[in-house]
């Protein structure tokens, strides 16, 4: 299971990359494993504003359906449409081709709440990952 | 938590060939292998696939009353078949509703009765408390394992170390053969809407035949299937799964399983509740829907019928075979009707959804 140094997670899953005052997300290896077969992606529309936390997707696999949470506070520049055609990307590469979100950062302060590589492999050897 | 889950012989095998271990009715079972579910379901439709379902309860009844009695307990007729064959029935308390639906074989002098896993304590109690006296009842779980080889190329696995004896057999039939010195039982049944078999084999032959059948079907490049997919598979095919289109509170009327339910045989359990159920005219019946869009309906989702709300989702999710999103549900029988226009609430989204024929996939191999 891969947990790239360069990126920020979230308790809930998700991997954030920092761009700039732009930040790209989705969600982790281990969260992509857990669900298993991705079937359905549903994503907002851009130019949406998110707090953080806010339910701003689903994702639909075979056995499970699960809620996806901003992990900052955002304004949605673009989504990643090729997951509609294609949501196993997200199961084949979860940190590259399975990306979902790109969007404009609210407060960088919020940055520093995100956990680090480290701190987010702990978490989930926690979880039996 | 902390409960000591139960392992059938392939525990290790599974987790060694990277099966996701999940508990399932206190069994640590494989709900999925290295290539995931659309792939083993994939798999299955268009080779062949093998289950091991050993955690399936298996008992033995035995004595010069054993028919009776078995015949006694399910809703179908055992004196329809004789050795040699095998039915599916449900089993139900004396209100008609379902304590589980099981598997019959008659072996001549004596019946062995495959149960859910989750039933197989409540069913052996049932059976305990009616039996009579010229009846035994013995507990196999433990005996032998138990697999599924489901696919179309299913048959062909089983060519060349038994040939004749299994190709004979017909839908529903068994063989008994020799292997290892050891008898094993080959029905062709199944629960994928496939061709295929369930083997039965004693519990110390049951590593080396499973690695012995991927070798026989090498050609047919088997593989591992979990649960995952086998919940995927018999819900395209509409195959009733014990605990979500049935329990106790449901009657095998309601249940879709009429066929089943052999009203006219003579006595049996749930007879006299059904009977005035069939007077009476059911409350409720089980359709099968798909929904519009790509959001899946799920088990548990309420199912609406304008505002009201008027059942709910047995099983949903994705038919793979069919790239959409079907389920089952039960519905007042006005509104069974196909093309009927009903909405899934699926958290508080509406999907759109229709009845439709079931079963929902019909190009399987199955041979009736």
């Amino acid at each position: 299971m891969e947990f790239p140094e360069r990126l920020r997670y979230t308790k809930e899953h998700e991997w954030v990359r920092v761009e700039g005052d732009e930040v790209v997300f989705g969600i982790t290896d281990f969260a992509q494993d857990q669900l298993g077969d991705i079937v359905y992606i549903e994503l907002p529309e851009p130019g949406a504003s998110l707090q953080r936390m806010d339910a701003f997707g689903s994702v639909e696999a075979v056995k499970t359906v699960t809620d996806l949470y901003a992990p900052v506070s955002c304004e949605v520049v673009a989504v990643n449409e090729a997951l509609t055609d294609d949501p196993a990307r997200v199961n084949n590469s979860p940190y590259g081709d399975g990306w979902m979100v790109r969007a404009k950062l609210g407060d960088a302060a919020q940055l520093d709440e995100l956990l680090s590589a480290e701190a987010y492999q702990k978490l989930v050897a926690e979880l039996g990952g | 938590m902390g409960e000591q889950l139960r392992k059938t012989p392939y525990h290790d095998l599974h987790v060694r060939n990277g099966g996701k271990m999940v508990p399932f009715a206190g069994w640590s079972m494989p709900v999925q292998f290295r290539n995931g579910i659309l792939h083993e379901h994939r798999k299955v439709r268009g080779s062949a696939g093998v289950f091991d379902v050993s955690h399936m309860g298996r008992i033995y009844f035995r004595g010069p009353g054993a028919v009776a009695f078995v015949n006694y307990l399910i809703t179908n007729n055992l004196e329809r078949i004789g050795r040699g064959r095998l039915l599916y029935g449900a089993l139900c308390n004396h209100d008609g509703g379902i304590i589980d639906d099981v598997t019959v074989y008659h072996l001549g002098d004596e019946i062995l009765m495959v149960v859910n896993a989750a039933n197989a304590d409540a069913v052996w109690k049932w059976a305990s408390e009616l039996k009579p006296g010229d009846v035994e009842m013995v507990d196999a779980t433990s005996d032998l394992a138990q697999i599924a080889l489901q696919g179309p190329q299913a048959e062909s696995c089983l060519a060349a170390p038994f040939d004749a004896a299994v190709k004979d057999v017909g839908y529903y039939g068994y063989a008994h053969v020799s292997w290892e010195g050891a008898q094993i039982l080959i029905s062709r049944n199944g629960y994928t809407g496939e061709d295929g078999f369930e083997i039965y084999v004693p519990t110390q032959l049951a590593v080396p035949l499973w690695e012995t059948l991927f070798r026989w079907g090498s050609a047919a490049q088997l593989e591992p299937v979990g649960l995952g997919a086998r919940d995927s598979l018999r819900m395209e095919v509409n195959y009733a799964l014990y605990g979500n289109e049935l329990n106790t509170d449901v009657s095998p009327l309601e249940a879709g399983l009429r066929w089943v339910v052999k009203l006219k045989k003579g006595d049996f359990v749930g007879r006299e509740a059904l009977l005035a159920q069939k007077k009476a005219g059911l409350r409720r019946t089980l359709v099968g829907f798909e929904v519009a869009g790509k959001r899946l309906p799920r088990h548990g989702h309420p199912i609406r019928s304008g505002a009201e709300e008027i059942g709910v989702v047995t099983s949903g999710g994705y038919c793979p075979s069919l790239d959409r999103g079907m389920g089952m549900g039960f519905v007042p029988p006005e509104l069974a009707e196909i093309g009927t226009p009903l909405a899934i609430d699926a958290r508080g989204a509406l999907l759109e959804a229709k009845v439709v024929e079931r079963p929902f996939y019909r190009k399987g191999s199955v041979k009736r």
